[in-house]
């Protein structure tokens, strides 16, 4: 789910938290739809029922594919990914960067027993695939700091941010707490899609808060077509915008998205975080 | 995490048998299975009494680290081997130094477990029967060390900060049942010791919560919470006595009861690590009360101790977030990912450690 607030004659979708500082307010949402492994293609603003607080909104456009991504890796590191699983995934990340695109930005976090950042957001792929060869496993994890440190990184306007998670282990270093992280991705604007081995609670919770999609690995083998599958997904996404109607006050805003006849699998944000105008 | 020269470690005789019992005992004895190489090795100093008394020298004249990187690399039979046919040229005082310096490097082998696996890793049973031999060996030359080794003025005070030192290292590194052990050993000599009684509650509360809680089989927080109580009854300014009966009640959601001993610790720690911990918990409990400018204050002042050191970080950025202070959250952030190379205490006492232990000890074993 994506907000933003600017002046009517505005055209262009930033892409930004959401404030009040003028009357009119374009909301915009992240939406997959899916049928099976395949995305549903062609769909328009007839083709989608939103509703903001339970009040249906008119849809103003729906565009896919076009805005560019910043994506930021957020790899785990840690003592048990060493060995050929570290080779897998540094194989899985080095072919996502190699599907972004020119006009895309892509940073690296990574998390042992602290969060690094090796490469901050940049369009300069070689300097990432250059830092992904010289990752080494060791420590803790710090899973839900890392996530909670990938979604304040401020991305480039016009772009829509994505944080690809992996992990393959629970957290055991961690200040914050699954609900601090988790009301962390309600208040950011970020799509949070992760690719795990075993069953992750804290990251199924995160990705259905921010609207992303959890995939579970079970070999190594399995993580570069995941990780493809992650980018994918948010190519294939639909960014749908609306000016909300009747809904305007601040805090949670409860979201709804389905497909008004079709059937198929929606993914999108439950919600939105709208500061106080006072703060 | 906290890096190796900042641990602490330990076990002890009694613990001997049981934990050698369960350890392989047919195993060959290999070397130290973390940073020490071949190469390395070619250049150790060779495991002889000699050599072992040579190394407590520069071990007590101030170069550590020296004396415990030559000695964690020599098999753990022959450096415990070395230490006891030493003896009969040692005196009191040498005595406890070398069993300080036996500490050390068992702590040193924990060390470099955690710092490769991580603090809620599990030692290979090799390991652990290594870690044992070491502690074992200091165990020993503790009891040939007598009553007072440093002198009257310290009187017993150094052996039983041995006995806390190695307890709370091997409780940071999963070793209940041998961190167990050994402090039965050192209640039966020192019955009541509030700092043994602190270093019990610790390990009998450990993990009662969290992903290492399954890890653990979680004994009860009641004897914890007792154990503080008792320890501050008989010692009432033992600061790490406060700081875990703070830490516990913050576990325990119980707010406004950790707020007094966490503020007492705050303003009368020795320790700047102990103090960046009480600040931080209570900042956390502050902002469980949604008290968030409380939060912030006491996050900046843990931040401002520990410099560095990306919990309080993470914290205070986290903060802004619920202030709805997003760009002050994201500067954060920035902040805190640059911070990576720092060692934070906090996992540390979070696992139940106390990185102030061996120091202490070493510096004793150094003035004399």
């Amino acid at each position: 789910m994506r907000t933003q607030a600017f002046a009517l004659a505005a055209v262009a979708l930033v892409f930004q938290p959401p404030t009040f500082h003028t009357r009119v307010e374009i909301v915009t949402v992240d939406v997959s739809v899916t049928r099976g492994d395949s995305a549903v293609a062609g769909l328009t603003p007839d083709d989608f029922v939103v509703t903001d607080d339970g009040i249906r909104q008119r849809i103003d456009t729906v565009t896919v594919a076009r805005v560019p991504l910043s994506v930021t890796l957020v790899l785990d590191t840690s003592e048990s990914v060493a060995g050929q699983r570290l080779e897998a995934l540094i194989s899985a990340s080095e072919q996502v960067v190699n599907e972004l695109r020119t006009s895309d930005y892509v940073s690296l976090i990574t998390f042992a027993s602290v969060v690094a950042r090796p490469v901050a957001l940049t369009t300069n792929f070689e300097v990432v695939r250059s830092a992904l060869h010289a990752i080494t496993g060791a420590g803790d994890t710090t899973l839900r700091d890392a996530v909670f440190l990938g979604l304040q990184t401020s991305p480039p306007a016009a772009t829509r941010s994505l944080l690809l998670v992996f992990t393959d282990g629970d957290d055991t270093s961690s200040w914050l707490s699954d609900d601090e992280v988790l009301e962390a991705v309600r208040h950011a604007n970020v799509v949070v899609h992760a690719v795990s081995f075993g069953s992750r609670p804290f990251l199924k919770q995160a990705t259905h808060e921010s609207g992303g999609r959890i995939w579970s690995a079970s070999s190594n083998r399995d993580l570069q077509k995941l990780f493809s599958r992650a980018i994918r997904d948010m190519r294939d996404r639909y960014v749908l915008s609306y000016t909300p109607s009747g809904v305007s006050r601040p805090g949670w805003h409860a979201l709804n998205v389905k497909l008004a006849r079709a059937s198929a699998d929606v993914v999108a944000r439950p919600g939105y975080w709208v500061s106080s105008p006072a703060r | 995490m906290y890096a190796s020269g900042r641990i602490i470690v330990t076990v002890g005789m009694c613990v001997l048998g049981l934990s050698l019992a369960r350890a392989n005992e047919g195993a060959r004895v290999r070397l130290p299975a973390t940073g020490v190489t071949a190469a390395s090795l070619s250049t150790q100093p060779s495991p002889d009494p000699a050599t072992f008394q040579r190394l407590l020298g520069t071990y007590r004249t101030g170069r550590a680290r020296e004396a415990i990187a030559a000695l964690v690399a020599w098999p753990v039979d022959q450096l415990a081997g070395a230490a006891k046919a030493s003896t009969p040229q040692f005196s009191a005082s040498d005595c406890m130094a070398a069993a300080i310096l036996q500490a050390e490097v068992a702590n040193a082998l924990l060390d470099v477990h955690r710092l490769q696996f991580g603090l809620a890793s599990r030692l290979s049973p090799n390991d652990v029967r290594r870690v044992i031999e070491v502690v074992n060996s200091g165990l020993l030359l503790l009891h040939y060390a007598g009553p007072a080794p440093f002198g009257e003025q310290l009187g017993e005070e150094p052996r039983r900060s041995w006995y806390y030192a190695m307890a709370s290292a091997l409780g940071a590194s999963i070793l209940l049942q041998e961190a167990s052990s050994l402090l039965e050993i050192g209640l039966k000599e020192f019955h009541d010791d509030p700092l043994l009684v602190t270093a019990r509650g610790t390990i009998a509360g450990r993990f009662h919560h969290g992903p290492r809680a399954a890890m653990m089989r979680l004994p009860s927080t009641k004897s914890a919470m007792a154990d503080y109580k008792r320890a501050l009854t008989v010692a009432p300014d033992l600061t790490i006595a406060k700081l875990r009966l703070g830490q516990l009640y913050v576990d325990l959601g119980a707010g406004r009861e950790a707020v007094d001993w966490l503020q007492s610790v705050s303003t009368g720690a020795s320790t700047d690590d102990q103090r960046y911990v009480a600040h931080l918990l209570l900042g956390r409990v502050a902002a469980r009360a949604h008290d968030l400018e409380m939060a912030g204050a006491e996050y900046r002042k843990a931040y401002s101790i520990g410099a560095g050191y990306q919990a309080a970080c993470v914290a205070l950025s986290r903060n802004e977030v619920v202030l709805e202070h997003p760009e002050r959250a994201g500067d954060l952030a920035q902040e805190c990912l640059l911070l990576s190379e720092h060692d934070d205490p906090w996992p540390y006492y979070d696992a139940m450690g106390d990185p102030d232990a061996l120091p202490h000890l070493r510096a004793e074993a150094r003035g004399r």
